[in-house]
């Protein structure tokens, strides 16, 4: 599942699930609003992504290709090891800003609780 | 005959009037001349010169100074040859010169200056030979070698456009293919005809084999400047002779009402939507933006495929065009590679496109016809299936499971009898069937009921067994109560602490044969527990009986030691099904025992393989199938092993046919995966197609993992090895 949210600067882009050929047939639209929306700075986050191979590198590297031929820059936040892993095999590492300080951490927004741990995926080791 | 200045008398036995005799008696013609200052003027020619040149040494006299040019008719390299003179020194050259009686003769002039101490040569003696004979066999020898040389050429270019055109994936075959005729023309490109005229680079094999349609002008892009090139129309006729916007030459070659190769006249006027307009506007922009050039005909072909023309092969021939004529538009050999390149490619085209065309049709029509599994929660299923049928994915044998509502698991197998296409389409039948009703109706017996009133109704043309089973989950105490009921079909088994029971309660007749009310049988499954549903493919073999089968099965059954029903499934698999004569299908369902499965270490062999329909969704299972088996085989670094699963499998429902058969295997040395689909093509790496999406998927696998690919009895096996010295491979910048 993909959610777009946007504000002034920036459109934040908020992954869940696997990020694979299954999910390929909403890329095309999901990146044209994207680009249609022309700001400058584009926020992936990848918290809640469960996996991501080759197909769903090929969709992010489009979508900060585009954003730098406008002079927009990209930013990746919540990648795993394994996700930046994939993205340096595709050669697109400088295509986007790494966010490594981000802490994937949630607070549930219904009730106001705690912040939580979400469950997190096998990390290589 | 004067005393020759110059001459040694006296050095030779023979005296000087007799040499100068000789000289003017031989048969070679000879001269001398002046100096090259005094514009060597001819002195003195010998007769044998004079019958040669036709002149004597009068005439030559009159003509002046370079009198010897005026009988020179071609001198290939006269300026190399005049600096020798120039510079004193001996020249020869092959002229060419009139004969007298009005013919061309070669010579070969040898003119040697007389020695004359120090200073520049006063004089010359010239000796010319006939060579007419030599450079005209030389001229044919070059013009023979010439002809081969393009023939070579000629066969060489229709060599690789035969090699181009054997891959029609390529997205830009016909642009190469384009190109490489433009050794022969100016400037060559293709249009293929789907409802409209429109500039080719490759073909688009996902469009049906068309030619049909005139709608040209759905092509047509915005005014673009040179527009302006379009012919006025001017009030006196006498326009190029295409100019009447009636005749439409192109349209008559893309109906096949003329055979072409038509020639096109870019300054005739054309109706703007009709073919010939159509194509006139866009050639004049794309060979002026890639030729610089303007052309003003050009020479058409059609690309016909079997039953209508594709598309146009179209030439220019430069600026000799002009002498192009309408029944013999170009030189001959271009001409016929022009038209054999065309042919070729027509039927290149027309093949691709229908065999696209037939295999999307049957890939559909398998996909829908092949058993599914849906994901059940809180219960560990495998399936597998196998049609025996070597040329269809499908078979009569099928299975289902699903999940009908939380905590309740209908399952399906059966058998329709026969394992040809009308065996397939009796199964598609039923399975909708079966489906429909076990959605409504919960209880087995019910449900069969209702099967056989409607199939009784639907003539379905074959007979058919099958097993249906409803699992209810009962939550107070974490067990599952099975209902189920046979209708003609081998009773499943339960698999119970080391023991085997077969379910061979609530039997009856066929499918659609039942005139009494069915049964249902009840059990209750705790957990550990495993049941197993098939069809007879496991256990049928020519040499013993299906009782004997059965008993073998239940035998082997007992001894499975596996948690996992990958592992029930692969056991009963390497046992059973060596040499299987009919189809195969399995379901495995085994009812998780958390607690127990964490202590026990089963000792079942360290294989698993699943079927997977080819459908994206099929990747995300096949990573799940890798993640529960590493698990179970407490292998390190799943996460690297899903990565490479992904990739292999999202190749294999890309690029594949037909199902996709997944494999693991524990070597000690790390995991193997084996990936297997239909298509015999080799896996696609990231050469020579760099536009196809996930390019990067094989090499995210060569990171991760050594690989590589054989062709297997169905298609090609592509297999991986992960490096378990790559554990960190993952994450690595």
């Amino acid at each position: 599942m993909i959610e777009i949210a946007t504000s002034s600067t920036t459109t934040t882009l908020v992954v869940a699930g696997d990020l694979d050929l299954a999910e390929r047939d909403q890329f095309p639209e999901i990146a044209a609003r994207v680009v249609g929306l022309r700001r400058q700075l584009l926020v992936i986050d990848m918290c809640r992504v469960t996996f991501m191979d080759s197909t769903g590198a090929a969709f992010l590297i489009s979508l900060a290709d585009s954003g730098r031929k406008r002079g927009g820059a990209t930013v990746l936040r919540g990648a795993d090891d394994r996700d930046l892993f994939v993205l340096e095999v595709c050669g697109a590492l400088d295509l986007f800003r790494i966010d490594t300080d981000h802490q994937c951490e949630q607070s549930d927004p219904t009730t106001g609780a705690t912040p939580v741990q979400l469950p997190q995926r096998p990390r290589p080791a | 005959m004067g005393r020759m200045p110059g001459s040694y008398t006296g050095v030779v036995p023979v005296s000087a009037a007799q040499l100068a005799s000789a000289l003017s008696v031989t048969t070679v013609p000879a001269f001398i001349t002046g100096s090259w200052s005094t514009g060597m003027p001819v002195l003195w020619v010998n007769q044998a010169f004079e019958e040669l040149g036709g002149v004597g040494i009068d005439e030559l006299a009159i003509l002046g100074p370079h009198s010897l040019l005026a009988l020179v008719q071609d001198d290939p390299n006269r300026a190399a040859a005049q600096a020798d003179l120039k510079a004193g020194r001996a020249m020869r050259r092959i002229v060419s010169a009139r004969r007298r009686d009005g013919g061309t003769t070669w010579l070969q002039v040898d003119v040697t200056p007389l020695p004359n101490g120090d200073d520049l040569p006063e004089y010359w003696v010239g000796v010319t030979t006939d060579v007419s004979e030599y450079v005209d066999q030389q001229a044919e020898q070059l013009a023979s070698l010439e002809v081969e040389r393009r023939q070579r050429a000629d066969l060489d270019l229709i060599a690789q456009t035969t090699e181009l055109l054997g891959d029609l994936e390529y997205p830009f075959a016909l642009r190469d293919i384009a190109d490489l005729l433009r050794s022969l023309v100016p400037w060559s490109g293709f249009y293929l005809n789907d409802d409209g005229l429109l500039f080719a680079e490759g073909v688009d094999v996902a469009s049906p084999p068309s030619g049909r349609g005139r709608r040209h002008t759905r092509y047509v892009p915005e005014d673009r400047p040179l527009d302006r090139l379009e012919p006025v129309p001017s009030g006196a006729d006498g326009g190029a002779p295409a100019s009447n916007p009636a005749v439409d030459d192109v349209q008559d070659l893309l109906d096949g009402v003329v055979d072409g190769p038509v020639r096109l006249s870019l300054e005739g006027r054309f109706d703007p939507t009709s073919a010939s307009g159509w194509l006139r506007r866009d050639l004049m922009h794309r060979v002026v933006e890639e030729t610089g050039a303007v052309p003003h005909a050009v020479v058409v072909h059609a690309v016909a495929g079997r039953r209508r023309v594709l598309g146009l092969l179209v030439t220019w021939h430069g600026g000799a065009e002009a002498d192009v004529q309408p029944g013999r538009p170009e030189p001959d050999h271009v001409s016929t590679v022009v038209e054999v390149v065309a042919r070729r490619a027509g039927t290149a085209v027309d093949n691709a496109r229908l065999y696209a065309r037939e295999h999307r049709l049957a890939e559909a029509l398998q996909r829908a016809m092949l058993p599914e599994q849906a994901d059940v929660t809180g219960l560990d299923v495998w399936t597998y299936y196998a049609p025996n049928a070597e040329h269809a994915q499908v078979g009569g044998d099928w299975y289902d499971v699903l999940q009908i509502a939380d905590g309740t698991v209908g399952l399906v197998i059966g058998d329709v009898v026969g394992h040809d296409v009308e065996a397939a389409a009796a199964m598609g039948q039923l399975r909708s069937v079966v489906r429909a009703y076990a959605y409504e109706l919960t209880t087995p017996g019910t449900v069969l009921d209702r099967v056989d009133q409607l199939v009784a109704g639907m003539r379905v043309p074959r007979p058919a067994s099958m097993v249906y089973a409803a699992l209810e989950h009962l939550t107070e105490d974490d067990t599952w109560a099975l209902e189920y009921t046979r209708a003609g079909h081998l009773p499943p088994l339960l698999l119970r602490d080391g023991t085997t029971q077969l379910l061979s309660e609530a039997g009856g007749m066929l499918v659609g044969f039942g005139n009494e009310t069915r049964a249902t049988g009840r059990e209750v499954l705790r957990r550990g527990d495993v049941l197993i549903f098939y069809t007879d493919g496991l256990i049928e073999r020519r040499d013993r009986s299906l009782k004997r089968g059965l008993e073998t099965l239940t035998e082997m059954s007992g001894r499975i030691t596996a948690r996992d029903a990958a592992g029930v499934g692969e056991e009963l698999l390497s046992r059973l099904a060596d040499s299987p004569e009919d189809d195969v299908a399995i379901v495995v369902v085994r009812v998780p025992d958390p607690e127990a499965d964490r202590r026990v270490t089963a000792l079942s062999p360290r294989s698993r393989r699943w079927l997977l329909p080819s459908e994206p969704g099929s990747i995300g299972r096949a990573r799940h199938a890798v993640l529960r088996t590493s698990q179970a085989w407490g292998l390190p670094d799943s996460a690297a092993a899903e990565l490479v699963v992904s990739e292999l499998v999202a190749n294999g429902v890309l690029h594949g046919w037909g199902n996709i058969a997944l494999r693991l295997f524990d070597t000690g040395d790390g995991l193997r995966i084996e990936v297997e689909d239909s298509n015999p093509a080799p896996p696609v790496a990231t050469d020579g197609h760099p536009n196809r999406l996930g390019g990067f998927g094989m090499q995210i696998v060569e990171r991760l993992a050594d690989w590589g690919w054989r062709p297997s009895t169905s298609g090609k096996l592509v297999w991986a090895k992960l490096r378990p010295d790559l554990t960190g491979g993952a994450g690595q910048e």
